[in-house]
């Protein structure tokens, strides 16, 4: 063994962590204005941030390689608590998402955002690349159990999620084109059937409004009119923090979490939310530069399918509020109001960062 | 297998720019939309969302009270609450109406039937009322049972605290607060205010943020002051009412009026009905009967025919007639009095109420003064003091006998108030002056002259007057219109009921006009009681509306203060213990 595997090295990635530090500020000033200065939210969200940066960076000196053989022992056990949940709220006849063990109240599907992309990387790393199209029909298969029954809980939007998260690593993994395009197609018939027949009454109609909100504003277009007014009026520079009319005097809904981009918008106009995007995307970058960086197929999969989750969220979530996409429950990430999302990001990050460690280690060699 | 492996690093390279491609377009997309939503929406959107926060507010004004002469209220906007509901919401969730209908006394098929109403229009007339004008106290009831959709509005109700004595008079407003009838419908315009408007932020419940600027100012209606005394106004109603069930009356009215000034002090109809209570309400007893039914006054004019008769100069008090022993016959009919008189001076044919003296002095005289002087007090015209008032007639008669009839008050109509202000006439030594409903100025009622017309001569009244007295003797026809230390005049009257197709047999209305006290004559009353049964009690003026008069009187010189002017010889039961004797300068208003 070479000595400096031995010698304790902190990983850590500075530009991450710096572009984190900013997101978690933005957030704390716009969740003030969108609590309505509620300095216990503001307290709430800050003790929240601290603890998930120093989960963050606890994982971050995990090495992938451990990461990697603990993946199907994280998987299972994620796959048994969906189990459990789903049978508690079958025998509680309602919708059941959590498990709460006193003290904390998690989702387990949280889990399976990280857990899903791990065990697919692992899987993939069993086999010489490319995969065999049996082999990844495994794959599939690993991915659609968990997003089933997440599915079932019902929570499509944390579903859609999880699904996305492995089959990223599919992708990167490099599977043929002729695949995709199969599967393309695939999708295309097969739409159509999920429309009729899967969908639920509220969800298809959450979809048609999205082509015109306007039909119905009071309806089902009234959360994306409302959001896009928000944004709208707010002109270049805003209407100023804490004087947004739309999101102070209560037109916009869930505005301290999915909708907060609306407010952000409202408050701090064109000029804030370029501003926030481009935080957003530098983020993104500096992810994907670690994943393709990455040695080891293992790191590189993973690193890939947070990154991309994470940018999966960001699009979903401010696509929803401008209108390009239907609403479904996507949190901004790490400036939405709530512990759940943001501790699983922010392990995400901590993976990042040890794969950057990983990786920067190897070619120091 | 290894080319295959190369095959396979090209191949996730390339992915890997496709990824960074997506990523870019991904952020790219977003910030498109996000632009054009500023730049293309912005004007609109703004529009929007002022749409949605700013609000014009109208302020409902406080509709103004009314009040007496003593600032005592006559009517008055309370506040109230109306219970109003979001259909939508409300009509979903009856399984929690039963409490809140236990509370305001509703019955659900009528709630359910606008329910359905509205359902059927599918909410698109999404408001509701639940019960309007409650108290507010209830109305917190109600709110705290959190009954889906229900909401409150402030509301004013009007209140009327003398009921059913001021009913006629005043009048009263529909639930939106306009005036509907009576001196609330005349007033209307000043006691209804100006609604403002003003600018507010709401926020996406309807809750009141914050103001931004007054665009039109509230007024508050402006208060009203009569001059009513609605201690006289609710005392005369009592008598009124009583005369009229003891005697099953049709109705009646009572005016009085404080001469020098000329402000009405009561004014009371029967039958009554009460403002306050919305069910009792009967459209044809809103009439205020004081200003809007004309009868014939009968005798309650012949000391007008005197006084002209003594004005011409060809007469004196002590001047003759003579009334004979039998009816006066007069081409196109007889004139008859209830019993033979012979000869009568003025003076008596006053006191005992002669039909034949009147007309034969009237013969003595031009019909064209006499019908002047009565012109000249008021009748056939509008005294404008009351909303609704009619004007009566008097025509001017060709045929002799018709013009004798007028002499004694058959051939012209007047209101109760017409009467009452041709009678102040004798209490303002000749003059004439104008009425008002409204409190006059203070200075007024310091000494200050309210201008009026001369009708009589001051001497002629002087001599009237001591007709009008002696009718209230005890040997005259309105023995029971005195009252007891205070000299009282005035005249009876008893005048075949038309009903406008000619005279109803045994059918009468009951007059009696007068005023008190005589040695400083200011208050002027007039009673009317319209077809007394002439089985339960008789009919004529002295006894059926005497009786209202001395009572209200008395009352009157009491509340007012005046000192007593009857001289203790003349007092017929000297024991009877009056409580204020010392004398005092009472009597005015």
């Amino acid at each position: 063994m070479q000595p400096y595997r031995r010698r304790f090295n902190f990983r850590f990635d500075m530009p991450l962590f710096l572009g984190l530090l900013v997101l978690c500020a933005a957030s704390l000033l716009i969740l003030y204005s969108a609590g309505g200065a509620n300095a216990d939210q503001i307290t709430r969200q800050l003790v929240r941030i601290g603890g998930a940066l120093t989960l963050m960076l606890l994982v971050a000196q995990i090495s992938p390689a451990t990461l990697a053989r603990y993946s199907p022992i994280i998987y299972s056990l994620g796959l048994v608590l969906l189990f459990v949940v789903l049978a508690v709220g079958f025998i509680g006849k309602g919708a059941q998402r959590w498990i709460d063990l006193g003290i904390v109240r998690f989702q387990p599907s949280e889990i399976m955002k990280l857990a899903v992309p791990m065990m697919v990387a692992w899987a993939a790393t069993r086999r010489f690349l490319p995969l065999p199209l049996w082999y990844i029909g495994v794959c599939f298969i690993i991915i659609a159990v968990p997003a089933a029954l997440i599915g079932l809980q019902p929570d499509l939007g944390t579903a859609l999620l999880v699904a996305f998260a492995g089959l990223v690593v599919i992708f990167l993994a490099g599977i043929s084109w002729k695949f995709i395009l199969a599967m393309l197609v695939l999708l295309s018939v097969s739409a159509p059937l999920v429309w009729q027949f899967v969908f639920q009454d509220y969800q298809r109609r959450r979809v048609l409004t999205l082509f015109d909100p306007w039909q119905d504003p009071l309806g089902a277009g009234y959360h994306t009119i409302q959001s896009m007014i928000a944004i709208g009026s707010g002109g270049q520079t805003g209407k100023g923090w804490l004087n947004g009319t739309q999101a102070q005097l209560d037109f916009i809904p869930e505005r301290s979490t999915d909708f907060i981009f609306s407010v952000f918008g409202e408050e701090f106009g064109l000029l804030g939310f370029l501003v926030l995007l481009s935080i957003y995307l530098f983020l993104v970058f500096r992810g994907i530069m670690i994943a393709f960086y990455a040695q080891e197929t293992y790191d590189r999969l993973l690193a890939g399918s947070v990154i991309m989750t994470f940018m999966f969220y960001v699009f979903v979530n401010i696509g929803m509020v401008s209108g390009i996409l239907p609403v479904v429950g996507v949190p901004l990430p790490l400036v939405s109001y709530g512990g759940t999302s943001m501790v699983t990001l922010m392990i995400g990050f901590g993976i990042l960062m040890s794969v950057q460690c990983e990786g920067r280690k190897l070619s120091r060699t | 297998m290894r080319r295959q492996q190369e095959r396979h690093i090209q191949r996730t390279l390339f992915r890997q720019r496709i990824l960074l491609g997506l990523v870019s377009a991904g952020f790219a997309v977003l910030a498109i939309k996000l632009v054009s939503i500023q730049l293309y929406g912005h004007d609109r959107l703004v529009a929007e969302a002022n749409a949605r926060h700013i609000r014009s507010v109208v302020q409902k004004p406080v509709r103004g009270p009314i009040y007496d002469r003593n600032e005592r209220l006559l009517a008055v906007s309370t506040p109230v609450d109306t219970v109003w509901a979001e259909a939508r919401k409300f009509c979903n969730a009856p399984e929690q109406w039963p409490d809140m209908l236990r509370l305001l006394k509703l019955k659900q098929p009528g709630l359910n039937k606008a329910c359905e109403k509205r359902k059927a229009g599918e909410f698109r007339n999404n408001f509701m009322y639940v019960k309007r004008q409650i108290p507010p106290l209830l109305a917190e009831q109600v709110m705290a049972l959190k009954v889906p959709g229900v909401s409150l509005q402030r509301d004013y109700k009007r209140f009327y605290p003398p009921g059913p004595a001021v009913g006629h008079l005043i009048g009263f407003t529909d639930i939106d607060g306009k005036g509907q009838e009576g001196i609330e419908k005349s007033y209307n315009q000043d006691l209804q205010g100006v609604r403002g408007r003003q600018i507010v932020h709401r926020d996406s419940k309807g809750r009141f943020v914050e103001f931004v600027e007054q665009v039109e100012a509230v007024e508050n209606g402006t208060p009203l002051r009569l001059s009513i005394d609605s201690r006289l106004q609710y005392l005369a109603s009592g008598y009124l009412e009583q005369a009229v069930r003891k005697h099953k009356a049709r109705g009646g009215s009572v005016v009085m009026v404080y001469a020098p000034t000329g402000e009405i002090l009561v004014m009371v109809v029967s039958p009554q009905f009460n403002p306050n209570d919305r069910r009792t309400f009967v459209p044809d007893r809103f009439r205020n009967r004081a200003v809007t039914d004309v009868q014939e006054p009968g005798s309650t004019i012949k000391p007008f025919t005197i006084a002209t008769a003594i004005e011409s100069g060809q007469f004196t008090a002590e001047s003759t007639i003579d009334t004979g022993e039998k009816p006066f016959r007069v081409p196109g009919g007889r004139i008859s009095d209830t019993h033979p008189n012979g000869v009568l001076t003025l003076e008596n044919i006053v006191v005992k109420s002669s039909n034949i003296g009147a007309a034969k002095l009237l013969m003595e005289m031009q019909y064209d003064g006499f019908h002047a002087k009565l012109d000249q007090l008021g009748f056939g015209h509008k005294v404008n003091a009351v909303p609704a008032e009619v004007s009566g007639v008097l025509p001017k008669r060709k045929r002799l006998i018709d013009r004798l009839t007028q002499s004694y008050g058959y051939g012209l109509n007047a209101t109760p108030l017409q009467i009452a202000r041709a009678y102040t006439v004798f209490a303002n030594n000749g003059v004439l002056k104008p009425l008002t409903i409204r409190k006059r100025e203070q200075g007024l009622e310091q000494g200050a002259e309210l201008a009026g017309k001369r009708v009589f001569s001051e001497q002629t009244t002087a001599q009237v007057l001591r007709m009008l007295e002696r009718v209230a003797s005890p040997d005259g026809t309105a023995r029971r219109a005195r009252i007891d230390r205070y000299r009282v005049g005035g005249k009876t009257g008893t005048s075949r009921r038309n009903s406008g197709n000619g005279y109803e047999k045994d059918h009468y209305v009951s007059w009696f006009v007068g005023m008190a006290p005589m040695s400083d004559p200011r208050f002027v009353l007039a009673v009317m009681v319209d077809d007394p049964d002439p089985k339960a009690g008789g009919y004529y003026g002295g006894t059926i509306a005497g009786p209202v008069f001395a009572k209200t009187m008395r009352d009157t010189m009491r509340l007012y203060n005046v000192t007593p002017d009857k001289l203790d010889a003349e007092i017929e039961d000297p024991n009877k213990i009056v409580l204020d004797r010392e004398p005092k300068s009472g009597g005015q208003i």
